[in-house]
């Protein structure tokens, strides 16, 4: 997992709930919390410290996971408007995951492992699907939900397969409203 | 216990306060600060990254450029690989192409592209494939005025105006511009357009600047793989088709002629007269340099042919040696083959010096035309070559067009030609004397030998029937050499039976061939030596193509001949090129009036006139004067009155056989 993630958790964290709470998640799975986004990290710290988090909000993982990546958006504009101005809409945007953003990903860390998202597109709707062994469907969604706050448009999120459920590929459908 | 801080407290609170509020900045700093050297760092990466993924694209494209031989198919790797590399929606293949006329370059689209996308751009690629792009302001045409690659942010600006709605219907709208060169020559041009604006970073520019090297590469190999094809079909020395490539024009131009009713096809033979001297007495180089100087003058003429009406092509080819053949098709029956052969023959006769050799040319040009009868290109040639044959034979008329009976005479001269080499092995020439007299008394004072061949039937042949096919073939030095010996003996033999003071002189004719041998002196030389021979009693008379051939060679050795005592006449004088120059410049003993002038004094007085001036050219330049072909007593009046001492013909005597001569030539001294 590439450190520019655990910065994004960080920030979201430490902005919805505080400082001390992402140092109280860093004491209760015993990580030494030392991020940076040159880096890449071991998926299980995300999944530990999703977890704490989890324990002591008592939000559930994937609701948690949903607000994190809803959350993400705004600090990842800060660090990266380019892909958000030359997108110029939410649907653009994901559509160039694949194509634009991931692609750029790679000519920063040689290797990292970008998930890939096949699109199925019929009049309104835009199917996304994802297929990793990180199972970070939620997070997306998140994402989703992000992208659609920033570009000021209404997209409903329907999750109709997913890999928590056994499924092979993780289906998430986009209305736009 | 009192709940109130102390004042100590309060400072200690305060204190720590400040030192909180002091560490909480620096943290925020540090984050900054850590958020400033990840984005350098990124940043960096991503030009790392950037720079070894152009460095692997170019080491794609010149992979595939040190492997192809096909310079679009290096291309079109080459366009799709780039535009994979940045994104770019379309690459175009352009290339360059010279105007015939002009010579002039222009960039054209020869249908070639690489689209990511290919549906959308379909109205850009599916413009004009054959679409010529000249050097202007506008795009691509810019490239052929500065070869450099360029990225441009406003294409529908710059754009060629018959593309402008195609690229705004295709949704173009940047591009860049790659020029591939073999050296500093605009070969072909890779032309990218992008739907967006993003400006390429300096390092792509210079790295399809590269590209655009090594695609070059690509172009200069299948440049020189035509050059060796083009050298297999072309004759080094002058550039012209070779055998080879001749044959293939032939089979061509007569498959084209014979479908398309109408077109005629001629084939002119052109052999240059005495080519083989200048490589014998001049050597290889000045003999190279000849036929450059050759085909030069024939491609001259061809040109000024060519864009007559009526002309369709005309080709030269050097199928070998000194012989070159003109293939010429028109798309009328005008009788400009003839026409094209005396143009040649003006422009060869020009003189031409070469490495301070002043040579004096002359063609033989023989001429066929299509005829039903041909079945291919070569009988076509042949017929030619026979043609130059007749051509090369007649003294007169170096034109021969092709005519049927040429090819029972050729077949005659084939086999004459093989007699005559019997008859050079068997001795079966014979030398007979005609007088050379005074005109007063009509007493001998020398004699002109002339050849005779006596054929084992006993019959003679006159020099006519067979010298000018020796002079074709070469045979020309044996007989020629055997002449002198023999003319050698037959003066050393009268010399011994005749007072000591009594003088005469037997004239030998020499042919150009013969002069022309660098050996030539030597030869005489040798056989004075051989025969023990008088040189006083031998005389060389020299044609006038022999003397302007190579006219500062002809001065030099008529001087060498002169050292060892051997008189030389200028013959025929009056009828080849009668330059008085090289009379000036070559000092000839005697000269011999052409048979001809004394011939037509009976039809015309102007003859006269002529005989005349030159009568007093000999005066003035201190040359004795022979008049040949003298026949009536009246001719021989005229010519003593104009102080004309010496002169032969029938009005004295024939050509008699040796001992008939010197008896001649005793009773003459007995008078």
């Amino acid at each position: 997992m590439k450190g520019i993630i655990f910065n994004i958790v960080e920030d979201v964290v430490a902005e919805g709930f505080g400082m001390h709470v992402w140092d109280e998640l860093l004491e209760a799975t015993a990580l030494d919390g030392i991020y940076t986004s040159l880096g890449s990290y071991p998926d299980q710290h995300l999944f530990a410290l999703v977890g704490a988090a989890s324990d002591q909000t008592k939000i559930a993982a994937p609701e948690l996971l949903k607000v994190i990546g809803k959350e993400a958006i705004p600090h990842l504009y800060n660090r990266y408007p380019h892909f958000f101005d030359d997108a110029g809409s939410a649907r653009q945007l994901i559509l160039n995951l694949n194509t634009v953003i991931h692609p750029e990903v790679r000519k920063l860390y040689s290797g990292a492992g970008c998930p890939h998202f096949d699109f199925t597109q019929n009049e309104q709707r835009l199917t996304l699907g994802y297929n990793s062994p990180r199972k970070l469907c939620h997070l997306a969604h998140g994402f989703v939900d992000g992208v659609a706050a920033h570009f000021g448009e209404t997209i409903a999120v329907h999750q109709s397969r997913c890999m928590h459920d056994g499924a092979a590929t993780c289906h998430i459908e986009l209305d736009w409203q | 216990m009192s709940a109130i801080p102390t004042q100590d407290q309060f400072e200690t609170l305060e204190k720590l306060t400040a030192r909180c509020n002091a560490l909480e900045r620096k943290l925020a700093r540090e984050h900054k600060a850590r958020l400033a050297s990840e984005a350098i760092a990124e940043t960096s990466l991503r030009d790392l990254y950037l720079g070894s993924e152009r460095l692997k694209l170019l080491w794609r494209i010149t992979g595939m450029a040190n492997q192809s031989t096909e310079p679009l198919e290096t291309m079109q790797f080459a366009a799709r690989e780039i535009c994979k590399a940045t994104g770019w929606a379309l690459g175009t293949i352009l290339v360059v192409r010279k105007d015939q006329r002009s010579g002039q370059a222009c960039l054209y689209a020869n249908g070639r592209y690489y689209a990511s996308q290919p549906d959308r751009v379909f109205p850009f690629v599916n413009t004009p494939s054959d679409m010529e792009f000249w050097p202007s302001a506008a795009l691509p045409g810019r490239l052929l005025i500065h070869q450099k690659p360029f990225w441009t942010a406003s294409l529908l600006q710059h754009i060629d105006s018959r593309r402008l709605v195609a690229a705004q219907k295709s949704n173009l709208q940047s591009g860049t511009f790659v020029p591939v060169c073999i050296n500093d020559e605009l070969v072909a041009a890779l032309e990218f357009a992008q739907h967006d604006t993003n400006e390429p970073q300096a390092q792509m520019l210079e790295i399809l600047g590269q590209i655009g090297m090594q695609i070059g590469r690509v172009f200069k190999r299948e440049r020189h793989a035509q050059m060796l094809i083009e050298n297999a079909a072309t004759d080094m020395l002058t550039g012209l088709a070779n055998r080879k490539y001749l044959h293939e024009l032939l089979d061509n131009k007569y498959t084209a002629a014979r479908r398309e009713s109408g077109q005629q096809l001629a084939v002119l033979y052109i052999d240059m007269d005495g080519f083989k001297m200048v490589n014998d007495s001049m050597g290889h180089h000045i003999g190279d340099a000849l036929l450059v100087e050759i085909a030069a003058r024939l491609k001259k003429v061809a040109n000024e042919y060519k864009p007559l009406p009526g002309v369709q092509s005309i080709n030269i080819a050097r199928p070998g040696g000194d012989e070159f053949v003109m293939v010429v098709t028109t798309n009328s029956i005008a009788p400009v083959f003839e026409e094209i052969a005396e143009s040649l023959h003006q422009c060869l006769r020009e003189k031409c010096t070469i490495d301070e050799h002043r040579l004096h040319l002359q063609a033989s040009i023989g001429i066929a035309i299509l005829r039903d009868q041909h079945d291919d290109g070569d009988d076509v040639l042949r017929d030619a070559d026979i043609a130059m044959y007749k051509a090369k034979a007649s003294s007169t008329d170096k034109t021969a067009v092709f005519a049927e009976e040429m090819r029972a005479e050729a077949l005659k001269n084939a086999e004459l030609e093989h007699a005559l080499r019997r008859a050079i092995e068997r001795s079966e020439f014979e030398l007979h004397y005609q007088p050379i007299v005074t005109m007063e008394q009509g007493r001998a004072v020398g004699f002109e030998a002339l050849i005779r061949w006596r054929r084992e039937d006993g019959s003679l042949v006159m020099p006519d029937s067979f010298i000018p096919l020796a002079e074709s073939s070469s045979l020309i030095l044996a007989i020629g050499g055997w002449v002198i010996g023999e003319a050698c003996r037959t003066a050393t033999s009268w010399r011994g039976q005749m007072p000591s003071d009594q003088n005469f002189y037997i004239s030998v004719n020499v042919a150009t061939q013969q002069f022309q041998q660098p050996e030539f002196v030597d030869q005489m030389r040798q056989n004075l030596i051989d025969h023990d021979t008088d040189p006083a009693n031998i005389r060389l008379e020299l044609t006038e193509s022999s003397a302007i051939f190579n006219d500062a060679y002809a001065a030099e050795t008529i001087e060498r001949l002169k050292a060892i005592g051997i008189c030389t006449s200028l013959d025929d004088f009056g009828t080849g090129y009668s330059s008085l120059s090289y009379l000036k410049s070559m000092r000839f003993h005697a000269l011999k009036i052409d048979r001809s002038f004394i011939t037509n004094t009976a039809k015309s007085d102007a003859d006269w006139s002529i005989v005349a001036a030159i009568a007093q050219l000999g005066k003035t330049l201190d040359m004795e004067i022979v008049v040949e072909g003298i026949e009536t007593e009246s001719q021989r009046t005229q010519l003593k009155k104009m102080g004309l001492s010496l002169g032969q013909g029938w009005l004295f005597d024939k050509a008699m056989p040796q001992t008939d001569a010197f008896a001649l030539l005793t009773t003459a001294s007995a008078v």
